[in-house]
């Protein structure tokens, strides 16, 4: 078995298979009819859950609207089946097109949004579309429900048993469940759950996040499209009721149960809501408080879900030496000789309302060149970066990389172009390996591509395999071998501060912009970023850097920019600039004297 | 003491096997095989409550009694209950549960709403069950060729609306607006409204409203521009109350007239003296004291009011009355056809509920009739200080 299968988070295709197999042999086992009804619908909804736990479990946005895609795929083919005759093997697939053009569009504005106003708008949507469903009563019957939709039948074979059923709806499901499978252990799922976890380091990183974004919410909500499709041509009786904001809701326990962000826990947890209420209900009155208590006592004993205390006996961080880690190579391009420009800065000016962050900036990056900028603080340098990487647009002013001009190109296309950067507080995937970490600064290569990953194709895989090696020579660059699948989020700052300087080496950029990559660091960890960032050069990665430490900044720069009220002041070697007057003046003289 | 660990395993190994036995283990009472099984959905949350709670008590009142006379024929009914909650779709799961889990005989009750009892045929046809309806709708029971396992113990609404006409004729109404929900219930009565009225010279405009809309202001304001004399609403929910508070909030001076899904006194009142003088399609029970005393029916509806009054401490009403007939004409087809299988039920339905004295009426079931009552069971009543009171019988 290669490395790359072992990482944790991965979902085991056998474990799958036996989950499988034995959901085929369910229905021989159970007493009578109802029972194995109970299951079908457990189909439905799992279908369901995995879909949404892959948008709000790996990619960390909140869906309240749900119970509307379910409810709009049971609605398109229901209403195609009983006004048109349309059968249901047409009619799915419709209404699935239907629902994902929608949640594609919807998902443009909304998705923009993060935690409780995604959660509101995705409710709104919600809301609308069972609104839709009991006002457009000409067409879906209103609150009366829809009746007479068509049955399934598989050619000349009408399905009427409840088993029947079950093996249709379960053939679905199963294929749902592989995809979403594949997924998880593809670079997809990777890319998910790193922008679940961190948005602006993914974008950094060249992940196109709203596209990613879209791309999972257009597949959950595909997902939730043929389970309604599946429900609505099994019982042939549907009514808005069932698609409200309620369902909205126990479709999120349902993940939220199970373990959010745990493949399995969609599952579990799907079934869990299924199976209780029917299991309660010999209870007769007692059948909702015993509901809600089962469900507290969950939600307070379980906190990661019922998935998460599975997967608790194994332990986070793996054995060092699973990871074989390839002896630390040079990985990037030979250092190019010429100085040519890099990064040209031209007469960058940013105005927030009245406070003039940056005014008339003008410097240059040449290839192979380390330059930093300094500056006191509040002189601008945060702002400046920002604007570079197109966290901000310039006021005024442009900058073009190899020619090419950058205003307004959002920050994942920039990493495209070869800038990377780190970040001054660190921002990694926490709950991702620390190979995972490094694996993503690969994606600004070329795009996931979302559904050869779905179908598992071989090329992706010979892909991942690729990446998975770039990832370990560049972790043994900045002498990390050895975490590889420690949880990046555990390991101490400094360290993390490396993880993040071997993701930027990963995605091999010809320009990599450092934010303060001393800050934080004790002494000895300082001189080992300072070795880190000279051996940086030797790959041919040519260097932009903010920093306070000005020990740091004498010891590896070529040239320097100082910074004060946003404009520059100086620039120069750092001998001349520590030679410079005006630089002296705004540091009053101490650092600067102490460095010389 | 358990550690957090041993305490979370065993809550998650023991809602792992709780589920398996819940679920595995039969229903209420596996053991009797001799009970009879009756199963019954009801909408006793949601809109339809206002009807469905009542409908609920009858039926384990009947029950109740039953059991403790020793049965039908010697044995014990068991009564399964689940609610629909007013929705179609979980009424279709309760059936599928009565059916295949419960293994009940045969089915009372419809989720007590036209189109909740509609979406269950399809159901109870395949799964060759009986269903004693006790909704309006007259497309429940009809074509019985489609409906073989479908009865029903209330009218249909083809007899109301009849009655209906005569009644305007009578009062020489010329002019009538017809405003229904787009439920099943308001759109059946609204075809049967278009079907009769043009042979008896009534001109009718027609509106509609939502079930659940709380504002009919436009549909009336539109109705007021009509030369209409009188505005007939068909619903069975509380938009039925907002309509006459929106027709009092208007000034509107016609007749006020509701279906007979709407003869509830908590819904007269909710309506408050907006309902004053409100004209009412019904079955008798609601003036059975007011019925003379030579009327087949009126000594048994005072029994059931008063049995209903002893069990429960209040009042009962019509629809409570369908479901204690309904119940009853199970037991007596069980009772005289001589067995509790499903289709013995249903043959026991259509050969031996012949002038079956009900709550509701007299019923008469026949294999190409599976509505028992006739237009003659329909009276018109007014409600006026805070009683419903016989105006044309």
């Amino acid at each position: 078995m290669l490395a790359v299968d072992r990482l944790p988070g991965r979902v085991s295709g056998r474990a799958l298979v036996g989950f499988l197999v034995a959901v085929a042999a369910l229905p021989w086992l159970l007493p009578n009819q109802y029972l194995v009804h109970i299951f079908v619908v457990a189909g439905v909804y799992v279908t369901m859950a995995m879909g949404l736990n892959l948008l709000m479990g790996y990619a960390g946005q909140v869906s309240l609207g749900h119970a509307g895609f379910y409810g709009l795929g049971a609605y398109v083919s229901a209403v195609l089946s009983v006004r048109f005759g349309v059968s249901p093997w047409l009619g799915m697939p419709v209404a699935a097109a239907a629902t994902g053009a929608l949640a594609y569009v919807l998902g443009i504005p909304t998705l923009r949004l993060k935690s409780y106003y995604l959660a509101m708008a995705t409710l709104g949507i919600g809301v609308v579309l069972h609104l839709a469903f009991v006002q457009l009563y000409p067409v879906t019957g209103g609150s009366s429900g829809l009746a007479g939709i068509l049955p399934w039948d598989i050619g000349p074979i009408h399905l009427t048993t409840a088993t029947h059923h079950y093996l249709l709806v379960w053939a679905f499901a199963a294929a749902a469940l592989w995809m979403a499978r594949n997924l998880v252990n593809s670079r997809v799922g990777r890319v998910l759950r790193a922008l679940g976890a961190s948005e602006v380091a993914a974008e950094a990183m060249g992940v196109d996040t709203a596209a990613e974004k879209r791309r999972v919410f257009v597949l959950s909500a595909v997902y939730a499209s043929v389970a309604g499709s599946l429900y609505a041509h099994y019982i042939t009786v549907i009514s808005p009721e069932i698609f409200s904001f309620l369902f909205s809701v126990v479709l999120v326990l349902m993940v939220a149960l199970g373990g959010i962000g745990l493949y399995w826990g969609a599952v579990i947890g799907a079934f869990l809501l299924t199976v209780l209420p029917e299991a309660l209900r010999r209870f007769g009155d007692w059948e909702l408080p015993l509901y809600g208590l089962t469900l507290i006592l969950v939600m307070l004993f379980l906190p990661r879900g019922i998935a998460g205390v599975l997967v608790r006996a194994r332990p986070v961080g793996a054995p060092a030496g699973a990871v074989s880690v390839a002896a630390p190579g040079a990985s990037g391009r030979p250092v190019s000789a010429g100085a040519a420009r890099l990064l040209e800065v031209r007469g960058i000016t940013k105005w927030f309302g009245g406070v003039r962050a940056v005014h008339d900036c003008s410097f240059d990056v040449a290839e192979g060149e380390i330059k930093a900028v300094i500056g006191p603080n509040g002189a601008g340098k945060t702002t400046l970066f920002n604007v570079i990487t197109g966290v901000y647009a310039p006021t005024a002013g442009e900058f073009r990389f190899r020619g090419t001009p950058l205003g307004g190109l959002p920050a994942h296309r920039l990493a495209r172009l070869g800038l990377s950067r780190t970040f001054q507080n660190v921002q990694l995937f926490p709950s991702l390996t620390v190979i995972e970490n490094v694996m993503v600064g690969c994606e600004r290569d070329a795009p996931a591509r979302f559904l050869g990953a779905a179908f598992a194709l071989p090329a992706l895989r010979r892909e991942s395999r690729a990446h998975f090696e770039r990832a370990e020579r560049a972790l043994a660059t900045v002498g990390l071998d050895g975490v590889g699948l420690d949880r990046a989020g555990g390991l101490p700052f400094g360290q993390q501060k490396r993880v993040e300087v071997a993701r930027a080496i990963a995605s091999e950029p010809a320009l990599l912009l450092l934010d303060e990559p001393a800050a934080g660091l004790n002494t000895s960890e300082k001189v080992e970023m300072m070795g880190l960032i000279g051996r940086l050069r030797t790959l041919g990665i040519s260097i932009l850097l903010i920093e306070h430490d000005m020990h740091l900044v004498m010891g590896v720069s070529d040239r320097v920019v100082v910074l004060n009220y946003g404009e520059k002041i100086a620039e120069g070697t750092p001998a001349e600039v520590q030679r410079d007057p005006a630089v002296i003046t705004v540091y009053l003289g101490e650092d600067v004297a102490a460095v010389a | 003491m358990l550690t957090r660990r041993q305490f979370t395993t065993t809550l998650t190994g023991g809602l792992t096997g709780g589920l398996a036995a819940g679920l595995v283990s039969p229903g209420r009472g596996g053991a009797q095989g001799a009970a009879i099984r009756i199963g019954s959905i009801f909408s006793y949350t949601g809109p339809a409550a206002f009807l469905g709670d009542r409908m609920k008590r009858s039926v384990e009142l009947f029950v109740e009694e039953t059991n403790k006379r020793g049965g039908i024929n010697g044995r014990r009914i068991e009564s399964i209950i689940y609610d629909a909650a007013s929705e179609s779709t979980k009424a279709v799961l309760a059936a599928k549960r009565l059916i295949e889990q419960d293994q009940v005989e045969v089915i009372v009750g419809d989720g007590n709403r036209s189109d909740i009892g509609l979406a269950l045929i399809p159901t109870v046809q395949r799964a060759e069950v009986p269903l004693m309806s006790v909704s309006g709708a007259t497309g429940l029971v009809e074509p019985v060729r489609d409906r073989a396992w479908v009865f029903k113990s209330t009218v249909n609404d083809t007899e109301v609306v009849a009655r209906l006409l005569d009644f305007f004729k009578k009062r020489n109404i010329k002019d009538v607006a017809m405003l229904n929900d787009t439920g099943a219930f308001g759109v059946s009565a609204r075809d049967q409204v278009r079907a009769q009225a043009p042979a008896t010279g009534i001109n009718v405009v027609y509106e509609e409203f939502g079930p659940a809309d709380t504002d009919l202001t436009t549909q009336l304001t539109r109705i007021r521009g009509t030369s209409a004399q009188a505005i007939v609403c068909w619903t069975v929910t509380p938009a039925g109350v907002v309509f006459l508070k929106n027709a009092q909030q208007l000034g509107l001076k016609q007749m006020l007239v509701h279906g007979f899904g709407f003869v509830a006194d908590r819904y007269m009142q909710l309506a408050g003296d907006a309902a004053e003088g409100l004209v009412l399609t019904s079955l008798k029970f609601p003036i059975a004291e007011q019925l003379p005393d030579g009327d087949p029916i009126k000594a048994t509806i005072l029994d059931y009011k008063a049995r209903y009054r002893a069990k429960f401490n209040e009042e009962t009403d019509v629809y409570g009355g369908q479901a204690w007939d309904g119940i009853g004409m199970v037991a007596q087809a069980i009772a005289r056809g001589g067995g509790s299988e499903r289709a013995k039920i249903r043959a026991g339905l259509e050969e031996h509920i012949h002038g079956y004295r009900g709550v509701g009426g007299i019923f008469n079931f026949s294999p190409q009739k599976h509505w028992g009552l006739a237009k003659s069971d329909v009276v018109m009543i007014e409600w006026r200080q805070g009683k419903f009171r016989l105006v044309d019988l």
